[in-house]
């Protein structure tokens, strides 16, 4: 289902081949996602919604959060590993 | 070569690796199926990151963090700002359609009527001083803020929607309390009058510039207006709000009155409830159970079955009976010839010669009169028990509060700092609630959500004072960690500073007064704030 291209490709790809239950069913899992990223400690929750929100660069979160750079690309890993954890034990 | 690490592939897959790294690991990736797979479904992740959180624009951790992010904020604060207008103005529009009747006019800040009040009394309050403008202002305020707080509430509860089942399940336990309020009949005139030859069935809501009851009600009365007589029946309970309520025929439940003068001249079943200026119970007036009220001047010529418990600003007259205990606390009392108690009489007066009690008066239980010296407050040890009590349940609930809710408590606690607009929110609320609760308890869903309202204003209130006191102690130590400890610390020195500013004379009751304004203003934007992060699709 993944399309190994651009990011502005992927929509396109996707919305060019019309699926109304497959977009249903994404719509569903990525408000499960949101929901999940929402219940996410604040401490993870900052980073990641920084970096692909905002989309600011690892650098400029931890100006922002007064962290190191390491630490943020550690805590955006957590985050990750945290929100498959929900999703997976959720769609259990 | 070994594989590379997860966090080192998301490095790579973020763009954060760079140089000989990125270089290294592109070449592994060649050869390696197993870090190929990795770095692809890294990449998937982030992407649907990427979308699922750009579909909800207000996903914004922290508005102060972020400054560019504030644009989604002013954004959703307006589109709020703009649902609340919208609604206010329908809301208004229903108001208006209510037709209040003058003696409630000051309720409608918005009409023409108000509005020409509220220009007379700002020009002469200018001329002559007094309080009447601040009664005006208090409405205009308050109508402004009702319908903010109409609002937040609608886009809180629409918000938290998909959370709370307990919620719902309170709404729906609420609408059911207040149902009976909906089996009611309205009536809505200038004069409303249930004739002598009527009977209404239900419970009546009646507002009105007069309200007469010369019929029967077999319900409740719920009455509004500038005089509210009852001549006939009611079966149910009396809750009366207006300059004057007289009652010659019988109330056969209770009654809540909330005027400034009641006379009591017929039967009543149970008990009266009272804040008023002006209680008398006449001499052929019966009280079926006792009287529980806080008054001006109080007046007792006919007959209490039960107990009398009354806080006074003025004095207490009895010349009728009263079935069993009196208790006042007050100015002045005075006990006639014909005056019975069959209890105990204790009184706590101003001055003894405020005290006349008759030869011919009689006095089943014990009698015991005693003066309150106001000597200096700081004088007496209970004073200082009383505040190392106060104290120590303000630490406890603050102890509470950070454990049961460490991170609302936190920022409830930084909200404070941002000085202005928590002053001014705050301001808004206390002036504005008590006039919400009372246009809840008339005209929207019923008493029970007035109630748990005005429960929740006096709580928000208490608590206004642990975040003030946080905050204060916060600053003061500008502790590095933030452990509990370190809070309670400072909620600790802050509550002392707080509690001491505020016996200084006059400078204290502002600094009070100042204190219930921030902590309530914080309080509500942080409900509103918390209500956020919360939203989902």
């Amino acid at each position: 289902m993944i399309v190994e291209v651009e990011e502005g490709v992927v929509v396109e790809a996707t919305s060019s081949e019309p699926s109304p239950l497959g977009a249903v069913i994404r719509m569903e899992e990525r408000a499960q996602l949101r929901v999940a990223i929402a219940h996410l400690p604040e401490n993870y929750r900052l980073p990641l919604v920084l970096r692909y929100y905002s989309e600011l660069s690892y650098d400029e979160i931890a100006q922002q959060l007064g962290l190191r750079r390491n630490h943020v690309a550690v805590l955006i890993l957590r985050a990750k590993q945290e929100l498959r954890r929900k999703l997976a034990h959720r769609s259990k | 070569m070994e594989c590379y690490s997860e966090l080192t592939c998301s490095l790579f897959v973020d763009g954060e690796l760079t140089g000989d790294a990125a270089r290294h690991l592109r070449d592994h990736l060649v050869t390696c199926q197993r870090c190929r797979d990795l770095v692809h479904a890294l990449r998937a992740e982030s992407r649907v990151l990427t979308e699922s959180l750009r579909e909800l624009p207000e996903e914004a951790p922290s508005p102060e963090a972020f400054s560019h992010l504030g644009f989604s904020w002013v954004w959703g604060d307006l589109a709020m700002m703009a649902a609340v207008l919208a609604l206010g103005s329908t809301l208004f529009i229903w108001i208006d359609h209510l037709e209040i009747p003058g003696a409630l006019e000051w309720f409608n800040p918005f009409s023409l009527n108000g509005l020409t009040n509220l220009m007379f009394n700002l020009s002469y309050y200018f001329a002559h001083g007094g309080t009447a403008m601040l009664t005006e202002y208090v409405a205009v305020v308050g109508g402004l803020f009702l319908v903010l707080l109409l609002g937040g509430s609608v886009l809180l509860l629409g918000r938290r929607w998909r959370l709370p089942k307990n919620g719902l399940g309170l709404l729906i336990v609420l609408l059911t309390f207040s149902l009976p309020g909906f089996a009611l009949e309205r009536r809505h005139e200038e004069f409303v009058t249930i004739a002598a030859n009527q009977t209404v069935d239900d419970t009546l809501l009646a507002i009105g510039n007069t309200v007469r009851v010369e019929g029967v009600v077999n319900g409740d009365l719920l009455a509004f207006g500038r005089s509210v007589e009852v001549s006939g029946t009611v079966k149910g309970d009396l809750v009366s709000f207006a300059k004057r309520t007289v009652v010659s025929g019988s109330v056969e439940g209770r009654i809540y009155n909330f005027s400034q003068s009641l006379d009591l001249d017929g039967q009543l079943g149970h008990s009266i409830y009272g804040f008023t200026q002006s209680l008398r119970v006449a001499d052929r007036g019966h009280v079926g159970d006792g009287i529980v009220a806080a008054a001006g001047d109080v007046s007792l010529e006919g007959e209490v079955k039960r107990s009398v418990d009354m806080l006074l600003s003025g004095n207490a007259d009895l010349s009728g009976s009263i079935g069993r205990d009196m208790t006042v606390t007050g100015r002045g009392l005075t006990l006639t010839n014909t005056a019975r108690v069959g209890g105990n009489l204790t009184a706590r007066v101003r001055q003894l010669k405020g005290v006349h009690i008759a030869d011919g008066a009689i006095i089943a239980g014990k009698r015991d009169v005693q003066v309150r010296v106001r000597k200096s407050q700081f004088a007496r040890s209970r004073f200082y028990f009383r505040q190392a009590l106060s104290f120590a349940s303000a630490m406890l609930v603050g102890w509470l509060g950070l454990v049961l809710v460490p991170g609302f408590f936190r920022e409830t606690t930084q909200a404070v700092g941002s000085g202005w607009r928590s002053l001014g929110l705050g301001i808004g609320i206390l002036a504005g609630v008590p006039v919400a609760i009372v246009v809840v308890a008339i005209t929207l869903v019923g008493i029970p959500i007035a109630l748990m309202l005005f429960a929740a204003y006096l709580t928000a209130i208490y608590l206004a004072k642990i975040w003030v006191g946080a905050f204060l102690g916060w600053i003061l130590l500008r502790p590095t960690g933030a452990t509990r400890y370190d809070w309670l610390l400072g909620l600790l020195l802050g509550l002392l500073i707080l509690t001491i500013v505020g016996f200084i004379p006059y400078l204290g009751g502002l600094v009070r007064f100042g204190i219930v304004c921030l902590g309530l203003g914080a309080f509500a934007w942080q409900l509103y704030h918390a209500s956020r992060p919360a939203m989902t699709a």
